[in-house]
């Protein structure tokens, strides 16, 4: 028993003593605004003098989940990189009112966010990406005021900016699919279910979770495999090394709040550099969407780009890598 | 409210533990390691009350004084209380459990802690983050290195589960793991 014992405690002490560059590198901060404290942890190249503010998906997923992929890991030699995760969301702690989930209250937060980093990095040159809901939070507060002064560039990657067109592709991307799946002779009743369920609710709304569990149903062609090579993760060290904490798991956003969002006035007053970014193969926010937000985009053609990632699905900067690596280092150097 | 509904709570169990204390026959002093997420580290340190209902079998009430550091996520300082059951074997090994309930008082760990002043500023503001309220449960096994339950030195392991609440609406819940050693005073 002693033995055991001591092997225990040594085994802790020297897992707990282990360098963990979750825990050593950049600089890692928290913001209190409105009853929620959210961090936001800046690293990379903070010399460089260019900063990428990061404005995740979800809502409710983390800033965190782009610190671990490769893309941004390679880009963190260029570039300083802003991880920030959004209020009831990934790692942020205190306790807001729920009153303060709003489109407003969620882009004043950006607002909050983006001043921090101007002040305390003296003035950078800010580029700004969002990614999913993050593409219309980002959208949104670069198209109002006068904001996107405050910025060289915006990034968007597969955005969600007009509720009611996206839930309509999304439906017409699952139903155009259903009819092979049948033909394969597998789950059958799932597959009919579908199809009931859509002319049951033929209209869904953003916080509508079946379409998004059906879309995901579907083949696409993201390949676990292959991610596990680009990505690795050493999950022991963000378990018990890092910033993590259960709250990864337990933060919700009751995504209600976000039910018929529209940022399409401020998409068309943004007239700042911008890039649009679409894998292909996207099952939440189908392709055509792209076309969408790159044509409602105020910004004259010669001073935007779209890219579509061949073979990729929601995540480009999670899919494909180098080529997301690629087209940003591109798009950033050429307007810094 | 939320204060007022802990401090009536922790009051409820100081009496159940007083009145235990009336007939207890045991006092014990402990410290261990205390590990948030086993590997964030920490101290705690305990006073048992501890009364015997059979020669195998004690009730437990416990305190414990901790705090431990989450680096780049916050600092706890917590006390708590516990009542359990221990069960002590022939062959010096014991088990336990208890339920506890206290009071965390955390702070925001990292390279500052900002916020938007009035006037649209962004200041330094402080890293108190809240006074919680902090259920738990505590699974326990050890070895009692003199092997009688009428004398103890206690070598023990022990996971625990506390909820910090209320956060983000819900309550956050922390694993914990403890390491440590009580001793028989009384």
């Amino acid at each position: 028993m002693k033995k055991l014992f001591l092997s225990a405690l040594l085994a802790i002490s020297l897992f707990a003593c282990e360098k963990s560059e979750f825990l050593s590198e950049g600089n890692y901060y928290f913001i209190r605004h409105k009853g929620a404290t959210m961090p936001v942890w800046v690293k990379g190249n903070l010399e460089s003098g260019v900063f990428l503010i990061t404005v995740h998906g979800g809502p409710g997923s983390s800033g965190h989940e782009f610190a671990v992929t490769k893309s941004f890991t390679e880009l963190e030699k260029d570039y300083a990189i802003v991880y920030w995760d959004q209020r009831f969301s990934g790692l942020s702690q205190g306790d807001p009112k729920k009153s303060t989930l709003s489109i407003d209250q969620f882009v004043e937060d950006v607002d909050v966010v983006v001043d921090f980093v101007r002040q305390q990095f003296n003035q950078p040159k800010l580029f700004m990406l969002g990614h999913s809901w993050g593409g219309g939070l980002s959208a949104a507060w670069v198209g109002r005021n006068n904001n996107q002064q405050k910025i060289q560039g915006w990034i968007d990657v597969d955005g969600s900016v007009y509720d009611s067109l996206e839930v309509q592709a999304v439906k017409h991307w699952t139903l155009e699919r259903v009819p092979a799946k049948i033909a394969e002779g597998k789950d059958l009743k799932f597959w009919q279910y579908v199809i009931d369920w859509y002319q049951a609710n033929p209209a869904p709304v953003y916080s509508t979770k079946e379409p998004y569990i059906f879309a995901a149903a579907l083949d696409t062609s993201y390949n676990a495999a292959a991610l596990a090579d680009s990505n690795q993760l050493d999950y022991a060290k963000l378990l018990l090394r890092s910033p993590y904490s259960l709250a990864y798991f337990t933060n919700k956003v009751d995504a209600r709040f976000a039910d018929g969002l529209d940022f399409r006035p401020e998409l068309r007053r943004i007239n700042i550099p911008a890039l649009v970014l679409w894998g292909k193969d996207d099952p939440t926010l189908p392709i055509e969407l792209a076309s969408f937000t790159y044509n409602t985009l105020g910004t004259a053609p010669d001073r935007k780009k779209k890219v579509e990632f061949e073979k990729c699905g929601h995540s480009p900067h999670y899919e494909q890598p180098t080529r997301f690596v690629a087209v940003m280092r591109e798009f950033v150097e050429k307007w810094r | 409210m939320k204060d007022l509904s802990c401090w009536s709570i922790l009051s409820v169990l100081l009496f159940l533990g007083t009145s235990s204390l009336m007939a207890q026959k045991n006092l014990n002093l402990g410290l261990g390691y205390f590990g948030e997420t086993a590997t964030h580290p920490g101290l705690v340190a305990h006073l048992e009350l501890e009364k015997s209902q059979s020669k195998k079998v004690s009730t437990l009430f416990r305190a414990d004084l901790g705090a431990y550091v989450h680096a780049r996520n916050h600092t706890g300082v917590f006390i708590d209380v516990h009542g359990g059951l221990r069960r002590y074997r022939n062959s010096g090994f014991f088990t336990e459990q208890y339920i506890g309930l206290g009071t965390l008082l955390s702070f925001y760990n990292g390279d500052g802690v900002f916020q938007r002043d009035e006037n649209g500023n962004i200041r330094r503001a402080s890293a108190f983050a809240n006074l919680d309220i902090m259920p738990s449960v505590t699974l326990g096994i050890g070895y009692n290195l003199s092997k009688d339950a009428t004398s103890a030195n206690l070598l023990y392991f022990r996971p625990k589960v506390f909820w910090q609440l209320p956060f983000n609406n819900l309550a956050l819940p922390h694993l914990a793991l403890q390491v440590g050693f009580i001793h028989r005073i009384k």
